[in-house]
C-alpha cells in the first residue's frame, strides 16, 4: 500500500471513530436540550431531567470510569452526585456552553473532592473491571498497556487525555472543564502523551 | 489546535477509543439519580405559603384602604371603626414584615 493510501485509510478510520464517539455523545440538539432544561427550571420536571440523565450518563460514566481507573462503585457515586448537583444548581446554568460541558466540569470537581477525601486510601489503584466481550490476546495486552499507562498519569493528566482524545473535546473546552489555562492543558497533554508513549510499547510518537 | 489533528494524535485517539473500556451497564442509574433528587413538595408548599401571604396582605390592604376612604368622608367616626382599622393596619404590616424578612436577611 502506498503512503497516501495508508494516510487515507488512517483518516477514514479516525473519522469512523469520531462518528461512533459523536453517536455515543449527545443526540439531543441544543434547542431540545434547552427545552428540557427550561422544563426542569420552571416546573422541577423530573421526567425531563431523567431524559437529560439518560442522554448524558453514558459518556459521563465512561469518562469517570476511566478517570477512576475502572472503579465502578466510585464511578456511579461520582456520577450520581454530579447529576444531583447539576439539578440543584440548574438555575445557575447560563446556557453559554453545552449542558454536557457543564456536567463534565461538575464531575471533574466531584472527582477532585473524592480524591481529597480519600487521599490516604489506595483502592482506586485496584485492577479495573473488564467490560468487554472475550478480546483477543493482543487486544488484552494492549488494554493492559493502556491501563498501566493511564495509571502512570496524575489526575490532571488523565482528565486532559480522556477529555481531549476519548471525548474529542476541543482544547478550549478541556481548559474550561478542568479549570486550567489552555497553555497549561496543552503542556499537560504533551507531557501525558510522552509518559504514556514510554509505556505503550508499539505506540510511536 | 482544536481537535486531535496530527497523525500521531489521531492514531492515539483511535487507540484510546478502541481500548478504553465503557463503564459497566447500570440499568437503574437514572432511576437512582431521580430518587435522590430533592423533593418537589417542599417547593410547592413554600409557593403555597407565599401565595397565601400575598392574598392576605392584598385583602387586608384593600379593606383598610376602603375604610380610610369611608372614614374621610364621614362626619363622625365611631371608636370601634378606628380600633378595627388600627388592628387591620397592624396585621397588614406584620404580614408584610413576615413575608419580606427572609428575603432581607438572606445572604
Amino acid at each position: 500500500m502506498s503512503q497516501p493510501e495508508v494516510k487515507l485509510l488512517k483518516n477514514a478510520k479516525h473519522l469512523k471513530t469520531k462518528i461512533d464517539s459523536a453517536s455515543r455523545h449527545s443526540m439531543l440538539s441544543k434547542i431540545e436540550e434547552l427545552k428540557l432544561i427550561a422544563r426542569v427550571v420552571a416546573f422541577d420536571d423530573h421526567r425531563a431531567y431523567s431524559r437529560l440523565v439518560d442522554e448524558f450518563s453514558p459518556a459521563l460514566r465512561r469518562f469517570v470510569f476511566n478517570l477512576t481507573l475502572g472503579d465502578a462503585w466510585t464511578t456511579d457515586d461520582i456520577c450520581q452526585n454530579t447529576f444531583i448537583k447539576a439539578y440543584t444548581s440548574i438555575r445557575s446554568f447560563k446556557g453559554i456552553s453545552r449542558f454536557s460541558t457543564w456536567l463534565f466540569t461538575i464531575a471533574v470537581h466531584e472527582f477532585a473532592d473524592f480524591r481529597r477525601r480519600n487521599r490516604e486510601l489506595s483502592e482506586i489503584e485496584n485492577a479495573p473491571e473488564q467490560a468487554d466481550d472475550s478480546p483477543s490476546h493482543s487486544t488484552t495486552e494492549l488494554r493492559h498497556d493502556i491501563h498501566i499507562a493511564m495509571q502512570s498519569l496524575n489526575d490532571h493528566e488523565r482528565a486532559a487525555i480522556l477529555l481531549f482524545y476519548l471525548e474529542d473535546r476541543p482544547l478550549k473546552e478541556v481548559a474550561r472543564i478542568t479549570g486550567r489555562p489552555e497553555g497549561t492543558v496543552k503542556a499537560t497533554l504533551s507531557r501525558a502523551k510522552t509518559k504514556m508513549a514510554k509505556i505503550i510499547k508499539d505506540y510511536h510518537e | 489546535m482544536k481537535h486531535s489533528h496530527t497523525p500521531s494524535d489521531r492514531e492515539f485517539a483511535d487507540r484510546l477509543h478502541r481500548l478504553l473500556p465503557d463503564a459497566p451497564p447500570h440499568p437503574m442509574f437514572t432511576r437512582m439519580v431521580i430518587n435522590r433528587l430533592p423533593r418537589r413538595s417542599v417547593r410547592i408548599l413554600s409557593l403555597l405559603e407565599y401565595t397565601l401571604y400575598i392574598i392576605g396582605i392584598a385583602t387586608i390592604g384593600v379593606i383598610a384602604t376602603r375604610m380610610i376612604i369611608e372614614m374621610s368622608h364621614a362626619t363622625e367616626v365611631p371608636i370601634n371603626t378606628t380600633l378595627t382599622l388600627l388592628t387591620l393596619i397592624t396585621i397588614f404590616f406584620s404580614l408584610l414584615y413576615t413575608l419580606i424578612l427572609p428575603f432581607a436577611t438572606r445572604k
